[in-house]
């Protein structure tokens, strides 16, 4: 009987994947050791069903890979020939004991990179099979109101949100089909943790091997954006790295921290990642960060250009409306009455270059834009 | 202007690989003599690419920062039949660009056509 299995980590690569887990149909963990290849260069492998607890005990290191094949939980191992396609098909190997040269040596341990022995954001990584992120917020009160958690978890999306926006911004057409999807820098809350609130969140991001996952690189971007090291020349270079709504919005969460008195730390994880990686922000650190930040507000301006009929004029309001040819969406945006002068709606086409800002809306979380005219012209 | 020893795709190697500039890693070499085709990446050999696996890293060589991690992995059974040796390698920034892939202390090496096997030495 054969069943097809699919690879979901690679744990050992060399070459080839040497060791790697893979699930099967209904999600049963297997992990897979390369033993051999044929005379036709097809990779041959076998596999042993593992619980998540077995998993565990090699993963971290507690079992060496021998004991994993040796003393399986159900004596049953599975031959898969080949990798190049999704989904392998493996057949049952026949024998109760595996030889020899399918064996690794004694010793062969799965390596991590630390001794963390809060291992929680980890296990929820490997749990997953994505990235992991846990958000804790503390005041030191023993409780965090309900209308203050939420909003600093819709400001903390809103910041990977926009984060993911200028990654698709700067990569290939084809990437940013495949990985555009909200889906894909989206944070989902699965528990939580008591005393200073923790929210255990997870992602389902896409991505291929290696680690190319769209999610771990909106974390390792914010990572950088927060600095340990409080000397105004990093912290500028830092911050420089993120312009725009990205920069917008962590200056909402900087200035939330500020007002609310509250400590707010995350500390994230990836299956393929070497250690979690984790991030403090106190009271004083953002109201130093956002003082710098105020230095450099230009760099929260992004500029827009939009080209078309323009559909609605208002001159003592200093409105106006245009019907963007590129998207066939109309905008509205706000402008000095004077700039306004001699423009004309109908039939004309005009270039407006535009200041482009992001406001909160508190209630639904999700940003709306505004557009502040800069320059008009005839096209 | 820097000649692939293999022929590599769009944006390959990735953007976030580095120059060695001088770096000392590791690799298995099988039946204890040093060749060329030691440091061949699996494209070249004419292999399959595993599903999971990008085009990209399939045209690299495998290499390991430490001694122990490259030792550790003739304890595995596909190099425990071939008479695994370690091999110690010196890359310059005229041997290609590496970049560290997929696991802890494992990368990935796009060879140049200047990488010489004389920065290479056996360790037994």
């Amino acid at each position: 009987m054969t069943q097809p299995i699919k690879i979901s980590q690679i744990l050992v690569y060399y070459d080839d994947p040497q060791v790697f887990v893979a699930t099967n149909l209904v999600g049963q963990r297997y992990i897979g050791l390369l033993v051999d290849e044929d005379e036709k260069q097809e990779l041959i492998y076998i596999c042993v069903p593992v619980s998540r607890q077995r998993f565990e005990d090699y993963y971290f290191g507690r079992i060496d890979l021998r004991t994993v094949f040796t003393y399986p939980e159900i004596s049953i191992w599975l031959i898969a020939k080949g990798i190049e396609n999704e989904w392998m098909e493996t057949t049952e190997f026949e024998g109760n004991d595996l030889p020899e040269d399918y064996l690794p040596e004694r010793g062969f341990y799965h390596k991590l990179a630390y001794n963390d022995r809060n291992q929680s954001v980890i296990r929820d990584s490997l749990e997953f099979n994505n990235v992991a992120l846990h958000l804790r917020l503390s005041n030191g009160n023993g409780g965090i109101e309900m209308g203050t958690l939420a909003e600093f978890s819709k400001s903390f999306q809103n910041l990977v949100r926009n984060v993911a926006k200028n990654v698709l911004m700067e990569e290939s057409q084809e990437f940013k089909h495949q990985y555009q999807r909200e889906e894909n820098y989206n944070l989902y809350a699965h528990s939580g943790g008591h005393g200073s609130f923790v929210l255990h969140l997870h992602s389902r991001s896409e991505g291929d091997f290696p680690g190319n996952v769209l999610m771990e690189r909106i974390l390792a971007i914010i990572d950088t954006l927060i600095v340990k090291d409080l000397e105004k020349e990093k912290v500028i270079e830092a911050l420089r790295t993120v312009k725009g709504h990205a920069l917008n919005s962590y200056k909402k969460i900087l200035e939330d921290i500020s007002s609310s008195g509250i400590t707010f730390e995350y500390e994230w994880h990836a299956p393929l990642k070497t250690k979690p990686s984790k991030r403090v922000i106190s009271t004083a650190y953002a109201k130093q960060v956002n003082d710098f930040l105020s230095e450099v507000e230009e760099l929260i301006y992004v500029e827009v250009s939009f080209e078309g009929t323009i559909t609605k004029i208002d001159l003592s309001k200093g409105a106006w409306s245009i019907l963007n040819e590129e998207d066939e969406i109309e905008y509205q945006g706000s402008a000095n009455p004077e700039h306004l002068a001699g423009i004309v709606s109908g039939t004309q086409r005009y270039r407006l270059v535009c200041q482009e800002s992001i406001e909160s809306v508190e209630i639904s979380g999700r940003e709306t834009k505004s557009y502040a005219l800069m320059t008009i012209s005839p096209v | 202007m820097r000649e692939w020893f293999e022929e590599l795709g769009v944006n390959c190697p990735p953007a976030e690989a580095i120059q060695p500039d001088g770096k000392l890693l590791y690799r298995l070499v099988m039946g204890g003599q040093i060749s060329d085709k030691s440091f061949y990446s699996k494209r070249k050999e004419g292999a399959k690419k595993p599903y999971p696996v990008s085009e990209c890293i399939f045209s690299a060589v495998s290499l390991w920062d430490s001694f122990e991690q490259a030792k550790d992995l003739s304890l595995l059974p596909r190099f425990r039949k071939k008479g695994a040796i370690v091999c110690e390698l010196i890359l310059h920034n005229q041997d290609g660009l590496i970049a560290d892939t997929l696991s802890l202390g494992h990368w990935s090496w796009w060879r140049s056509n200047s990488f010489s096997l004389t920065s290479t030495r056996l360790i037994p």
